[in-house]
């Protein structure tokens, strides 16, 4: 089979098959080029201009990196016969260059919009729809693979243990959606916290027979590797915080939901629909409505501007003090433009999904928690902040300042979180 | 109203816990509870342990946070150990569902972590195939289907769970 050979910014060379490459070609992926994986951020950002056709590619590179390396230091124990690891080696692929393709306009930024399908969803049903799943099929002779065995990666009622298995290595907590968007975001937003050792988290892969005595084989991390996984988890903390959560990003997120709610109302259903809605029919549509308020804040990069902000890690108390002031907003503002933002996340999900890292003396798993101070350290992100047009922005601050400091617990103007910036 | 009553069921599950209460005991009781009809609306899938949640697993660590439970990590670096928490007592469970999830105790709150697991993952395999397959061959299926994603334990294992299951009327 002949190879095809494509330019990547992270891997060099991405290698596709002529299957693969006849994948790429359909109009399916092909809109991927047209969703900007980072939707608005390149208004803050201007290099984050990057879609999610190179980062599937990406994501399809990391995930056979990472079952090359664990066929490599494990093959004797998962008992796989060379059919077997390839079918599975090819299954992973196509999954992984294909999980994106039902993504919304603007990627998660208009995920909210109804019908409110999970992306997933929708990718699942472009691969069993043509001209996707003809071509998955044409595997099915030398591999025995379907497009409905790649389907089953995005189903709930996946019963196949291989699957199982190889869904690990594609969305799990060290995962290669992950190791691909985080070093990505951070090359084209030029914000260098997102950068971390990638090759020598991939190199520390093993599998591990599962301590909790269900005896599969689960993946964790040599404990040579810890610390490239701790630069893993604080990229995606500072990322969040410097990109995913930067304020004017949020304010854009605001402004597109709102006209897309006015003027799209919701997405179609019928993947035929679907395929045409990328960010190029919305930026039409909005300069069709050019004189919405939202789209002009859009494509005049005039947004709502931050009048106060709660710190990244608020408290019970911290909560519950925002909550007072956001009602009291909305009494004493009702004349003034304010919107709310909520900006939350889990620096990791290692409560969720529990990963072990081996101990250097005697080989045996811990949990990742308990091993590393770093990451067991890192506080959820909670983040709470009132947005207003630039005119209305100093007395909708004066007055959350004041309000947020009287209302303190304990000593007066103990938490000034805020300023005009 | 929805989160209320799943706070209020995985309360209800520790307080009535006969063995040591882990995480995975607790996605599989929680799974045996939804599917006595309980609405929790928890999205289930397979994982290592069998079925799984990950919305589940998140609020367990909500909850923990919150004082409602208390999630410990075991001291030999693996597992978790789930009690009810300072707060607990907030959540109570209407009698309708109280009594479903005595009965899910009942029937399998002696089950080890083992047992649990292989039970559940026999439930949703039989669940996802029973709609395919004609049903003389479904138990046959089931068996294989659970040997390959369960392959340390034996077959007399996964018989004598599907039995128990059986004898219970859940399959």
């Amino acid at each position: 089979m002949q190879m095809k050979e494509v330019r990547d910014p992270i891997h060099g060379f991405i290698y596709f098959n002529e299957t693969e490459m006849k994948i790429v070609n359909t109009p399916t992926f092909q809109r991927l080029r047209y969703i900007r994986q980072l939707a608005l951020t390149y208004l803050v950002y201007p290099g984050a201009e990057h879609s999610r056709f190179a980062h599937s590619m990406g994501v399809m590179e990391f995930a056979t990196k990472m079952f090359d390396t664990l066929m490599m230091k494990h093959l004797g124990q998962l008992r796989w016969n060379k059919a077997r690891v390839n079918r599975n080696r090819q299954l992973l692929r196509l999954a992984a260059l294909l999980h994106d393709t039902g993504h919304a306009p603007f990627s998660h930024a208009s995920e909210d919009l109804p019908p409110g399908i999970k992306h997933e969803e929708i990718s699942r049903q472009f691969i069993l729809a043509q001209p996707v799943s003809s071509l998955i099929n044409e595997f099915k002779r030398a591999l025995g693979i379907t497009a409905h065995d790649v389907a089953s990666f995005f189903s709930a009622e996946n019963i196949d243990p291989d699957v199982v298995f190889l869904k690990g290595i594609f969305a799990g907590e060290i995962d290669a959606d992950k190791l691909d968007y985080l070093y990505r975001d951070s090359l084209f937003s030029g914000v260098h916290y997102g950068r971390f050792d990638y090759q020598r988290l991939i190199q520390s892969l093993c599998l591990i027979e599962d301590p909790e005595g269900a005896g599969n084989l689960i993946m964790a991390i040599e404990h040579g590797g810890l610390h490239a996984l701790e630069a893993m988890v604080l990229a995606r903390y500072f990322m969040f915080t410097q990109v995913y959560f930067h304020k004017i990003r949020r304010a854009y997120d605001h402004h597109l939901l709102d006209f897309l709610r006015k003027y799209v109302k919701k997405y179609p259903t019928s993947l035929k629909e679907y395929v045409k809605y990328d960010d190029n029919r919305i930026f039409s549509l909005m300069r069709t409505h050019s004189r919405d308020e939202d789209a002009k804040r859009i494509l005049t990069r005039n947004p709502f501007v931050q009048a106060f902000t709660t710190p990244e890690h608020i408290d019970e108390e911290q909560r519950t003090r925002f909550n007072w002031l956001q009602e009291t907003l909305r009494r004493e503002f009702r004349d003034t433009k304010i919107f709310y933002d909520a900006a939350e996340k889990s620096p990791h999900k290692f409560e969720k999904i529990e990963t072990y890292v081996l101990s250097p003396s005697t080989g045996a798993p811990s949990l990742v928690q308990a091993e590393s101070g770093i990451i067991r350290g890192l506080k959820n992100i909670e983040q709470y902040r009132v947005f207003t047009p630039k005119e209305s922005k100093q007395k909708v601050h004066n007055f959350c300042t004041q309000f947020w400091n009287d209302h303190a617990a304990g000593a007066a103007g103990a938490t000034a979180a805020a300023g005009p910036n | 109203m929805q989160k209320e009553l799943r706070v209020a069921v995985i309360v209800a599950l520790a307080q009535s816990a006969q063995t040591r209460l882990g995480k995975t005991q607790v996605q599989k009781l929680v799974y045996f509870a939804q599917n006595s009809a309980v609405p929790l609306e928890y999205g289930y899938e397979i994982y290592h342990y069998g079925p799984y949640s990950f919305d589940l697993a998140r609020e367990l660590g909500s909850l923990d946070a919150l004082g409602v439970l208390n999630v410990e990590s075991d001291p030999n670096g693996f597992g978790f150990d789930i009690s009810v928490g300072k707060f607990a007592e907030k959540f109570k469970l209407e009698a309708k569902y109280q009594r479903k999830i005595e009965k899910v105790i009942d029937q399998f709150g002696r089950d080890t972590a083992a047992q649990l697991e292989v039970k559940a993952t026999i439930h949703f395999v039989y669940s996802v195939i029973k709609k395919r397959i004609p049903s003389g061959k479904i138990k046959a299926e089931v068996i294989k289907k659970v040997g390959a994603l369960k392959p340390r334990f034996t077959e007399v294992f996964i018989r004598n769970c599907y039995s128990d299951l059986e004898k219970m009327d859940w399959i």
